[in-house]
């Protein structure tokens, strides 16, 4: 369990030093912004005309989440990707730590990032609530976080798995893929199979 | 503490490693010598637990590296041949992080003690992708100390380095290797002559000879060449060693220096020495002209038969 959390607070310190994940931060949060405050205004004028309609922190989540279907791949790519590139991966498969807690570590430092930018968007149901009276449906406030939660967390899964198994995948196709391999010659995926074939069974 | 027996590795259809066994025992430094491709790294990684073998037994520290890999794996340090750094963590991050996947109380400080070993306190605060190549094999080998390991497995740990850290690093192998187990692997033949309890050469695959460094090269020269830089009068001097006891195939050079051969294990420089201070020569050199890596492959190589005999 040490080792998780270990691996996972590594790769949430490293998503702040990587461009990418600054880009996915900015490009979320201000769409997610501008549609919230859009809302706002939207609902400002409708309220003179008549027709009032109370905005829901609901629609704000719905575009996050969608935002993060696009946003997880990106997120995710560089768990595998540069360490493969840099061979920093025969590092973490020749320590003591066991497959299980190099994947669930890995996943849980984008989730934990991922945690961080749900944090930043909470301001908008404090404004909300300062809005309108008597204030939001708390309930339907702690759902609708817990959904975006969860659902977040499966799509780094779902893009944490993509990614490990079609490197398993480009393996098993091509099993002459070292002379494949763009960087001549060198193992450019031996951890993925041997996560799977080689110790999985022994060491979870 | 590393026994290996018939380990045969297939990549594909091309067979790496072809049963190979040997074995090294605790507080020896075994050198693997051998050109590209032989099948080094390849070894290395399977005793390590990064890539399971195809074929044969290998235990490290009394532990099967397939049946019981983290044991293993808690037991050796290993610095691969491309020294796995993350460039944008600082040496004492790295160290921090390599220490805390090895439950290593009190991480910080292990680290920085480990730093000072390798002689990089003063950079101990910068970032990595900003260090020299030399730099980067330093925390790449601090690393590979940084739990104190029973076994060592350092895949060309002087590549890339300037002399004097070359020094530096053969040094803290020798220390490490009192104790405890060390396998490298390196091209140059007199590295392994000055740090090696006994060096194995692997090509294509296969083990071609194990010995010790003497052994090897004395017994696959056979014999051994001499240079001989004198300086004096008369001109009899090859006259003179020729009729030294075992001197062999004497030839004097044009620029006047004298070649000569003699047969290892009868060792005649100081006879020869003392025949050219008798004849009242100033000595100014004497030098064994050894047999070069390159020399020894190419002898192992052509001639497979006695090659398979030695190992």
């Amino acid at each position: 369990m040490r080792n998780i959390w270990t691996i996972a607070k590594r790769e949430y310190n490293q998503y702040f030093i990587s461009p990418i994940a600054y880009v996915v931060a900015v490009a979320l949060l201000t769409l997610v912004g501008g549609y919230f405050a859009i809302l706002l205004l939207a609902a400002n004028q409708q309220a003179a005309s008549g027709f009032g309609f109370v905005p829901g922190i609901n629609e704000v989540n719905n575009l996050f989440a969608f935002l993060l279907l696009i946003a997880s791949p990106a997120l995710t790519m560089r768990l595998l990707a540069d360490e493969t590139r840099t061979g920093t991966i025969e590092l973490l498969l020749t320590a003591p730590v066991r497959d299980f807690e190099l994947v669930f570590g890995k996943w849980l430092g984008s989730f934990l990032f991922v945690l961080s930018l749900i944090a930043v968007t909470f301001i908008y149901p404090v404004i909300l609530n300062n809005l309108v009276s008597p204030g939001i449906d708390q309930k339907a406030l702690i759902s609708s976080y817990l959904g975006l939660i969860l659902l977040s967390a499966s799509f780094l899964a779902i893009a944490w798995d993509y990614l490990l198994s079609s490197a398993i995948k480009s393996l098993l196709l091509y099993p002459r893929w070292q002379s494949l391999s763009p960087y001549g010659g060198s193992l450019e995926f031996p951890p993925a199979c041997y996560l799977w074939e080689g110790n999985s069974s022994v060491t979870w | 503490m590393i026994q290996v027996s018939g380990l045969t590795k297939d990549y594909g259809a091309r067979r790496a490693l072809n049963s190979i066994s040997f074995h090294a025992n605790q507080g020896e430094i075994v050198g693997f010598l051998g050109p590209n491709g032989a099948g080094k790294t390849t070894t290395m990684r399977i005793l390590t637990g990064y890539m399971p073998p195809t074929e044969g037994t290998v235990t490290v520290a009394g532990y099967d590296v397939v049946e019981e890999s983290l044991e293993v794996r808690r037991r050796v340090g290993y610095m691969p041949e491309t020294v796995p750094l993350y460039e944008d963590m600082t040496a004492l991050e790295y160290l921090k992080f390599m220490a805390d996947l090895r439950h290593i109380p009190d991480s910080a400080e292990r680290a920085y003690e480990t730093l000072e070993s390798v002689n990089l306190q003063e950079r101990s605060n910068s970032y990595i992708g900003t260090f020299s190549k030399g730099m980067r094999q330093r925390v790449g080998l601090a690393q590979a100390l940084i739990h104190r390991p029973e076994v060592l497995i350092l895949d060309e740990p002087t590549i890339g380095l300037d002399p004097t850290q070359v020094v530096e690093i053969r040094e803290v192998i020798r220390e490490i290797g009192k104790d405890r187990t060390v396998l490298f692997s390196t091209h140059i033949l007199s590295e392994a002559q000055q740090i090696c309890d006994r060096v194995l050469i692997i090509n294509k695959g296969s083990i071609v000879a194990e010995d010790t460094p003497e052994n090897l090269q004395s017994r696959l020269v056979g014999s051994q060449r001499v240079v001989l830089r004198v300086r004096g009068e008369s001109d009899d001097l090859p006259a003179k060693i020729k009729k030294i006891k075992g001197v062999r195939d004497v030839e004097a050079k044009s620029d006047g220096s004298v070649e000569f051969e003699f047969s290892a294990g009868q060792d005649v420089r100081p006879q020869v020495a003392k025949t050219v201070i008798q004849g009242g020569y100033d000595l100014l050199e004497m030098k064994s002209v050894g047999m070069s890596l390159e020399e020894i492959f190419l002898e192992l190589t052509r001639d497979n038969g006695s090659g398979k005999k030695s190992s």
